[in-house]
Parts: C-alpha cells; sequence; structure tokens
C-alpha cells in the first residue's frame, strides 16, 4: 500500500488546487488586475432541503444574509437528502453547510463527516436551558454537538372529523385511550363488496411505531448503560396492539391499499382523499392543510397513554444544519449558521414552515406570534411539557432505521410473533453498536 | 427454420400479440403524461387521454432544469465516444495487428476483467478519484473510456483481425510506421465498427446511473438519468409528472437509435457472436 | 529477440498503452486496494483500521441479511435467465422466418432495450401498480385479479424479472443473427428425410445455436449478480409508508449488490462493503465455472 500511497500523494500535490491556485494569483499580481475585493469575499455553499414556497423563503433569507454580510457570499441550493451528502463529504469536496436528518446526524458525525460545533455554541453562550425541553441533547450521541437543529415537528393523531360524524362517532370527544382508538378505527374503516379496503380507520406506521412503544410504557435505549431495551414487555404489548391492527385488515389488502395513495404534499394526500380517516402525522399538515384541503375539516388527537395516570407521550423529530468535514471556511460557516438559528430568522424560518423553533427566545418573538396563536399551541405546549422526545441519538442511525423497519414489517405481517421479534432486533441492533463503539474507539479494542 | 405458408398467420398473430405487449409500455407511458390527476386515478383506466393535459410537461422542465441536465449528459456521451473510438481502436490495433510477445496474455487479461464486479473496484477508484481531487466533475465520467473499455476493444479486435493481413505487409514494406498503417489502413476499412462503438458508448453513457450517482453532487452538474431519479424520490407519487420527465428522456434516446438502427444491430451481433 | 520482434513489442505496447495504464490504475490497484480494504474498518472518511477476517466473519455467520441477499439473487439468476433467454429465443425465431414488416417488429421488440434504465424503473413501478397500473387493468378485462405486484413479498420478484424481460431485445438480436447463420441447406435436408418441426428445432436449430445460448447465459449471469440499479429504484420510491427503504416488502427484493451499496453508502461500512464484493466475486467466478464445467452441451461449429 505504501508504494500506492506515494502514487497517490505525487498526484494529489500536482492536482492541489492550491499550486494551482498561487500560480494564478502571481500571474494576477503580475498583471496587476488582482481584485482585491474579490479576494476578501468568502464564498459558502449550503445545501438545503426545502422545496416550493418553504425554499423560496429560505433562500430569501440568505440574501439577506448576503446583503447584510459584506464579506460572505452564501449561495443555497436544494439537495435531497440522501447518499449525495456522503458521497460528497467522502469525496473531499463537501458543502460548507449542510441539512441532515436527525438520525443521521450522530451516525455521520461520530464517523468523522462533521466538525463538533461545541466551542462555537459555547462563545455563542448558548446551552441547554435555553432550547426547548429535550432539544439540547437531541442528536447527541457522545459529548459532541455535530449539528444544530434547523426546527421542530412533532407527532400527532390527525382526524377527520366528518367521517367521525358519518361514523356515527362524536368528532368532539376522539378517542382517550387504546381501547377506544381501537374501537374507532374499526368503525371508521370501510371495505367494499369484495372485501377491498376503501378506507382505514386508523392504522400506526412501521417507522413511528416507537411512539406505541413508550405510550404503552416501555423505552427503546438506556443512554447511560448504552443498552438496548427493546425487548421490554411493554414493547411487546404496544407491538401486539399494532400487529393486531394491522392482521385485522390483513398485510396483503393493506399494502395493495397503501399503492393507491396519491402524492403526499399535493390535493391527492390519503388523508385528504378520506381513504385515512385518521393519521400520525406532524404540525406541519396543518399548513400542507391550508394549502392543499382548505375545507377539510380535522381535529388533532395528541396521541393515547396505555399506562393509567400517565401522560400520553410523542415524538420529536426534525433536521440539522451541519458543517461537514473538510469545510474551507468553518468560522465563515459559523457565521452564518449563528445568524441563521438566530431567534429572529429562526422564528420567521419556523413561521413559514409551521415547525417549532428549537430556541425558547424565538418562541416569543414577535414574527411566530400568529403561528403560536394557531392550532400550532397544542404541540408548542407538548413539547413545553416535555412530553415530546426524539429517537436516542446512536451512532448506527441507518442501521437502527432500517432493522426496526424490517422486523416490524415481518411482525405486523404474521412471519414473527412480537415475543420473538423484539429479542431479535434488540440482539441485532447491540451487536451493531458495540461493533460500531469499538472500531470508532469509543470503547476499546478487543482482542 | 422454413415454414410452410399456412403457418404464415399463426406467426403473424404471435408477432403482433408480442408487439402489443411490448409496445403497451411506451403507449402507457406517453397516455399517462398526458393526464391530469384525476384521470390518472380511475379504474379501469382511460387508453386515451381525453382531454390532452399538457401541463405535466411543463411541471416536469420546472422541476427538472432539463435543458442543463440534457447539456451535461451529452457534453459525458460525447466524451466517451471520443474517449472509447480512441482508446478501443489503438489497443484493439495492438492486440490484433502487431504480433508482439505477451500480447494474447493481455488480451485473455483484458476479457477476464469483463468477469470482475464493478462493486469490486467502486470503492479504490472513488479512491482515486478523490485523492486527484476530481470529484463531482465529469472527469470520473469520461477518463476511464479514454484508457479503453473491453467490450469495444473486443470487438473492433474481432473486425480488425479480419483484415488480410497483407495489406499491412504491404504497408510495412513501403515503409509504413505502425500508425501510418492504423490511421491510413486499418481505420478506414473499420468505419462500419467505428460507427458501432460510437453509438454504444455513446448510448451507454447516455443511460448510466450509478456512476453519475457517485460522483456528481452539485445538482447544476446532474445528468438526465440522476436528474430524473432524484425528481423521483421526492415526487414519487407524481405519475403524470414522472411520465411527462420519462418521456423526454426516452425521445433523444428513440430518436438516436432510428438514426443508427444498423449500427446498433450490427453492434449487438459482433459482441454477441464471434467466439 | 530480433529487431523486428522489439520493434513490434515497442509498437504493441504503444499502442496498448491505454489499456495498460487503465488496467494498472483502475482494475489491478483497485483489487488490491479493494483487498485491503476488506480486512478493515473503513468509512472513507476516517483512515481505515486493520481489522483481520472480521468483516468476513461477520458476513459469513453473523449477518442476517447474507443469505436472504443471496437467495434473492438466485432466484432472480434460476428465474430471471433462462426466462429472458426462452423469450429472446422464441421472438428471434418468430422473426426468423419470411414474413414481411419484419424490420418493423424487430425495432419494436428492440427498442425497450435502448430506454434508459431510471426510466424503465420508474415506468414499471407505474405498469405495476395493482390498482391504477395497466397489467392488472388488462388483467381485470381478462376476469383476473392481478396480484399486488411490488407491493407483494410473493409477487415482487416476478414483478422484477417481467420488468427484465421488457428488455430482451438486445438477447434476441443475437439470437436472431444465430438463427440466420444456421445453413439452409440443414433444413433442407431434414424436410426430406421427414423430420418434423420439433424434431428439426431439437436437432437443427438448438445445437447451432448453442454457443449463442451459452453466450448469453453467462452473460446474464454476471449481469444478475450485479443486478442493481433497478430494484434500488423501484423499490426505493414504491411507498413512502415503507419509510423509503429499498429492498422491501419483507427484504423481498433485497438482491446482494443493493445490500452492498446500502454497506457501502448508507451504513458507511466500506471495509464490510469490500468484503461483500470479494464474496461476490468467488461466488460468480464458481458459478462461472460449473457452467463451463458442465457446458458439454454446447456444440462449436468447426473452424471454416
Amino acid at each position: 500500500m505504501n508504494g500506492l500511497q506515494r502514487i497517490f500523494d505525487t498526484a494529489r500535490a500536482i492536482c492541489h488546487p492550491q499550486i494551482g491556485l498561487t500560480s494564478f494569483a502571481i500571474l494576477l499580481m503580475m498583471t496587476g488586475c488582482g481584485n482585491r475585493q474579490a479576494d476578501s469575499l468568502i464564498e459558502l455553499t449550503f445545501w438545503h432541503a426545502w422545496g416550493g414556497y418553504e425554499g423560496k423563503y429560505l433562500e430569501d433569507l440568505v440574501r439577506e444574509f448576503n446583503d447584510t454580510h459584506t464579506q460572505i457570499r452564501v449561495k443555497p441550493a436544494f439537495f435531497i437528502i440522501g447518499d449525495k451528502l456522503m458521497a460528497a463529504i467522502a469525496g473531499g469536496i463537501p458543502p460548507d453547510i449542510a441539512t441532515v436528518w436527525d438520525w443521521m446526524l450522530p451516525t455521520m458525525g461520530e464517523a468523522g463527516c462533521f466538525l463538533p460545533l461545541n466551542d462555537y455554541l459555547q462563545r455563542a453562550g448558548l446551552g441547554p436551558e435555553d432550547y426547548l425541553p429535550n432539544v439540547w441533547d437531541y442528536g447527541m450521541f457522545s459529548e459532541k454537538k455535530f449539528g444544530v437543529p434547523t426546527a421542530l415537528n412533532v407527532w400527532m393523531i390527525f382526524y377527520n372529523k366528518r367521517l367521525f360524524t358519518e361514523a356515527g362517532l362524536d368528532p368532539k370527544s376522539p378517542p382517550a385511550d387504546i381501547a377506544s382508538l381501537t374501537e374507532c378505527a374499526r368503525r371508521l374503516t370501510r371495505r367494499d363488496a369484495t372485501g377491498k379496503l376503501e378506507r382505514i380507520g386508523f392504522i400506526p406506521e412501521f417507522q413511528y411505531s416507537y411512539i406505541w412503544m413508550w405510550n404503552f410504557g416501555g423505552d427503546l435505549y438506556d443512554r447511560e448503560s448504552r443498552h438496548f431495551i427493546i425487548d421490554s414487555p411493554e414493547n411487546v404489548q404496544a407491538v401486539k396492539w399494532i400487529a393486531s391492527l394491522y392482521r385485522e385488515y390483513g398485510i396483503d389488502n393493506y399494502r395493495r391499499f397503501v399503492a393507491t395513495f396519491g402524492e403526499y404534499d399535493s390535493p391527492n394526500n390519503p388523508f385528504y382523499k378520506e381513504k385515512l380517516a385518521m393519521r400520525e402525522d406532524g404540525q406541519w399538515q396543518i399548513s400542507f392543510i391550508r394549502h392543499n384541503a382548505p375545507d377539510l375539516d380535522y381535529g388533532l388527537i395528541p396521541f393515547v397513554s396505555a399506562v393509567r395516570d400517565r401522560e400520553s407521550q410523542s415524538a420529536m423529530t426534525g433536521s440539522f444544519w451541519v458543517i461537514p468535514e473538510g469545510c474551507r471556511n468553518p468560522d465563515a460557516a459559523w457565521t452564518f449558521l449563528s445568524w441563521l438559528i438566530a431567534p429572529a430568522q429562526s422564528a420567521r424560518f419556523a413561521s413559514t414552515l409551521y415547525n417549532v423553533p428549537p430556541l425558547r427566545a424565538a418562541l416569543n418573538d414577535p414574527a411566530y406570534a400568529d403561528v403560536y396563536r394557531s392550532r400550532m399551541r397544542v404541540f408548542i405546549d407538548f413539547l413545553l411539557e416535555g412530553r415530546a422526545r426524539p429517537l436516542p441519538a446512536l451512532p448506527i442511525g441507518q442501521f437502527f432505521y432500517n432493522e426496526f423497519n424490517n422486523i416490524m414489517e415481518e411482525i405486523c405481517s404474521g412471519a414473527l410473533e412480537p415475543e420473538a421479534g423484539l429479542p431479535i432486533l434488540d440482539n441485532r441492533l447491540q451487536r451493531e453498536l458495540d461493533r460500531s463503539l469499538r472500531h470508532l474507539g469509543i470503547t476499546e479494542e478487543h482482542t | 427454420m422454413l415454414g410452410k405458408k399456412n403457418d404464415c398467420v399463426w406467426i403473424y398473430a404471435a408477432l403482433l400479440a408480442g408487439s402489443f405487449l411490448f409496445f403497451m409500455p411506451f403507449w402507457w407511458m406517453l397516455i399517462s403524461s398526458l393526464k391530469t390527476n384525476e384521470q390518472i386515478f380511475t379504474v379501469p383506466p382511460d387508453w386515451f387521454p381525453r382531454p390532452i393535459h399538457w401541463q405535466n410537461y411543463l411541471d416536469a422542465v420546472t422541476f427538472i432544469p432539463f435543458v442543463r441536465y440534457l447539456w451535461n449528459t451529452l457534453i459525458i456521451s460525447l466524451g466517451n465516444t471520443v474517449g472509447n473510438v480512441l482508446s478501443a481502436s489503438l489497443v484493439a490495433y495492438s492486440f490484433s495487428r502487431i504480433p508482439w510477445r505477451g500480447r494474447d496474455v493481455c488480451f485473455y487479461l483484458m476479457l477476464g476483467t469483463m468477469l470482475l464486479p464493478p462493486q469490486v473496484t467502486m470503492i479504490p477508484v472513488f479512491v482515486i478519484f478523490r485523492t486527484m481531487r476530481l470529484i463531482d466533475t465529469f472527469a470520473p465520467l469520461i477518463i476511464p473510456s479514454f484508457l479503453g473499455t473491453p467490450f469495444f476493444i473486443f470487438l473492433l479486435r474481432q473486425l480488425f483481425r479480419g483484415i488480410p493481413e497483407a495489406l499491412s505487409e504491404a504497408a510495412r514494406i513501403d515503409g509504413c510506421s505502425e500508425w501510418q498503417i492504423y490511421a491510413r489502413i486499418i481505420m478506414p476499412l473499420s468505419i462500419t465498427g467505428l460507427v458501432t462503438v460510437v453509438v454504444f458508448s455513446f448510448l451507454w453513457s447516455w443511460v448510466d446511473y450509478l456512476n453519475p450517482l457517485i460522483y456528481l453532487q452539485t445538482p447544476e452538474k446532474f445528468t438526465l438519468s440522476l436528474g430524473l431519479q432524484q425528481f423521483q424520490s421526492s415526487h414519487a407519487l407524481e405519475w403524470g409528472m414522472l411520465m411527462a420527465a420519462g418521456t423526454l428522456m426516452v425521445l433523444p434516446v428513440v430518436l438516436l437509435f432510428f438514426v443508427a438502427q444498423k449500427a446498433f444491430i450490427r453492434g449487438i451481433i459482433t459482441g454477441g457472436l464471434k467466439e | 529477440m530480433t529487431r523486428q520482434e522489439r520493434l513490434h513489442l515497442k509498437n504493441g505496447l504503444l499502442f496498448a498503452a491505454p489499456w495498460i495504464v487503465g488496467f494498472c490504475v483502475f482494475t489491478f490497484a483497485p483489487i488490491l486496494a479493494s483487498f485491503y480494504y476488506s480486512l478493515c474498518s473503513y468509512n472513507v472518511v476516517r483512515e481505515p483500521i486493520w481489522i483481520g477476517l472480521e468483516n468476513y466473519r461477520t458476513l459469513l455467520f453473523e449477518d442476517p441479511h447474507f443469505l436472504k441477499t443471496l437467495y434473492n439473487t438466485l432466484y432472480m439468476m434460476v428465474f430471471g435467465v433462462p426466462l429472458s433467454l426462452a423469450l429472446a429465443f422464441c421472438l428471434a425465431a418468430l422473426l426468423n422466418t419470411d414474413v414481411s414488416f419484419l424490420s418493423f417488429f424487430r425495432t419494436v421488440f428492440y427498442l425497450p432495450s435502448v430506454v434508459p434504465v431510471v426510466a424503465v424503473s420508474i415506468l414499471w413501478v407505474w405498469i405495476l401498480n395493482p390498482e391504477y397500473g395497466c397489467i392488472n387493468a388488462l388483467l381485470a378485462s381478462l376476469g383476473v385479479h392481478g396480484p399486488g405486484w411490488l407491493t407483494d413479498p410473493r409477487w415482487s420478484k416476478p414483478a422484477l424479472i417481467l420488468t427484465n424481460l421488457w428488455g430482451v431485445g438486445n438477447i434476441m438480436i443475437i439470437f436472431l443473427a444465430g438463427l440466420q447463420q444456421v445453413p439452409r441447406s440443414l433444413y433442407e435436408a431434414a424436410v426430406v428425410d421427414g423430420a418434423n418441426r420439433l424434431q428439426r428445432l431439437w436437432n437443427i436449430t438448438l445445437p447451432c445455436v448453442s454457443p449463442v445460448i451459452f453466450f448469453n447465459l453467462i452473460m446474464g449471469v454476471i449481469a444478475s449478480f450485479q443486478y442493481f440499479t433497478q430494484v434500488y429504484i423501484m423499490t426505493t420510491g414504491i411507498s413512502p409508508e415503507y419509510g423509503g427503504r429499498a429492498g422491501g416488502p419483507e427484504g423481498s427484493t433485497l438482491v446482494y449488490a443493493l445490500y452492498l451499496y446500502q454497506n457501502a453508502f448508507q451504513h458507511f461500512k466500506m471495509g464490510y462493503a469490500s468484503a461483500m464484493a470479494w464474496i461476490l466475486f468467488l461466488l460468480s467466478v464458481a458459478v462461472i465455472y460449473v457452467i463451463l464445467k458442465t457446458s458439454g452441451w454446447v456444440h462449436y461449429a468447426e473452424e471454416q
């Protein structure tokens, strides 16, 4: 490998942009047409994940930054969060600021993809108490903060009031416990003469079934001991309930039915089309419904708890802004980021998206007042009460996500029983986590 | 297989049924691209869009910077074409017209590399291009074609071997260098084969997906395939728009096929039949 | 070495230089590097860390998906390759007659092969839609209740094979060329001997085109080991309800190359992915070796 490495190094030296740049600069100086202004201008590329009017608004914010900061020019670009960012970082040509989903943050961060922002945050005087409950630790596996949250989402059950009335249910008193939720789901479900599904009352999605685990009193992961606790009796109960719904509809029927759904962010969303009477969704739906189905009469159920005398729990999800490893000008990138996450900007951005700004100060910003007064209030209060929390931050995020869904799918299709499936899941995740920690050098090397 | 004349009916029936099935996906794509969402989500489907709805094409072109991606794809495809014609003809010339020691070993080694799954070399090749700071440029998508693609080398070698050796001998006696024999005798005699190389290397880089996926990061540099896939991953269920974008993407290659039909078929036959 | 030989060697190497350079830089060195990575924990961003055979051990003995992905890949191979060869052969046989409009039919059968794979994949997801797709609409008009195709773990692999069958034009053309090279005199003699259609097919056509079948078989096997793009696109976008995971439902379309890609570019385990690539290479060599060893049925015509 040494010989090979040397060839690479030579090639790198030849192709090094700085050598090219230096000679170019010398050339410029000799010809005397160097532009001093241009030399000191720092250009940053900013990959964000918002299309449509949301993206336009974000790009307006960026323009405002560019107008007020003469030293830095930020170039925004829309991209789809996925494999591309990893390839760009691995390829040594990352954007200066990028956006990632929450489950990717600790995985890519611990793998060395992002710069830790601890020092920057400290210098900016930002600490746990400045954020809403559960937000400071959000996405943090070790002590390193690899990103700052963009805006927060909270999950609830949206229900169609018209369909409730039609089914003889009272839209003013939605289900408040598991039994009545199951009963409502049954009564709202409709099939045609051949048994084909035409409407589903309620079905928890695989990927969010951890919310139900919480509501049944279980948990996923113990942060202190770095151990998964997915195979607990509470979780088995939760999954049994979820599986019972799937088995009642029939997994094949369900899958065929799902294939008839239209685009999520369009008037063809199955919830607007009354194909789903109740649906787990994030608070942005308030704004989506306003755009796509303004006449829809809907209500909100803040999940239901299966444990007596315990408040229901919900999930917090979202994305993060990161400065990738290999960014040429981290200080300038942070200057931009810290401007973007400041309460004034954060409040405006979150109000456009109908998201919740992560900083407490932003909640009371005048720019957010209208949104705060709207139906968003329920979601925000949920966050303030600490009842919405994120998935555990893990250095094996995508792996967790894939395996969790694989096993849930197998259980719901009847291939596995919950009592057997959850220990398998627990075991697989634990083995992968241990292996990953060992390879990352977080736990000591085994021999 | 020498059929009797009264078999013809059955053969026609089979051919017509086959053509119907093979053509239907194209028709389905076209009509879906011309329907509104309401028309798309109907059971049973309309086999003719009424009325024709052009909006999907406008929307698709707005979402995907079509002209830009077309241009990128064109540059990469042309780069590949030039690279493959140059490199494959040179190497094939060496493998077929110059009797040098070790030639056959090299040739079989080359055939062997065709069995190697690209997954084996994918990551290290990525690292090499990173070391050369060429990620997010067209270079990783074009440079390899200048270093010879085994299939094209093989194809041209078969062709060059069919040209009588006496021609080369006579030229050598006349004092021609190998370069002159290559450029003045072999190449002009192999125009048809070279056209095949042109067509196929153009087509293959036109349809390539995995390499642009790995090497191109900035959206302005995407190719059509990559652009369409990225569009799909954010609008997976907007069928009208997806089909419109798909139709726009298929059109150029179908046109290319009609222009160069002969070269296509000859290329497949030469590649598949000999040896 | 004579002067002539030295000159030839010099020229030969000079003309072959592009390939020699390409082989060294883009094939040979990467093979070595890939083997080294397969013995490391490596995520491309950080330097590789040597871990010996752990990747291979984990893959072969612990990975719960390894056998499943092999099964899926072999399924696609065992059913997909013979089916596409058979269909291509039938189409070629139909075209190898004296009917008119031949070039029209040939064009229709061949055209799908030039469609970019991304477009093919997206188009077929829509064609195979259980409710609004045209296949199930056609089946319904025949009174058949169509399956769920990509949404049903029992039908997802057949759905992918069906998609592949649309692109058999390439193979068909090769068969067609092979069929046209079968000497007509053989058929005429057989007709004189009173051989019926089936006997002529079995005793003349198949032996004569057996090298072509063999070639297509090898190519098909290689392609199905590397089968990736289509399944990646067709199963990722299929339903956001599955959280955008490729390889579903229930892992029924998680083929080897797709799992390799996920490990490399989603779980950032390049070392593990390299180990997978090496196992893939060994497997393909083994399968091709078996095919070569059992190729007694291939009849090569004597050199003219």
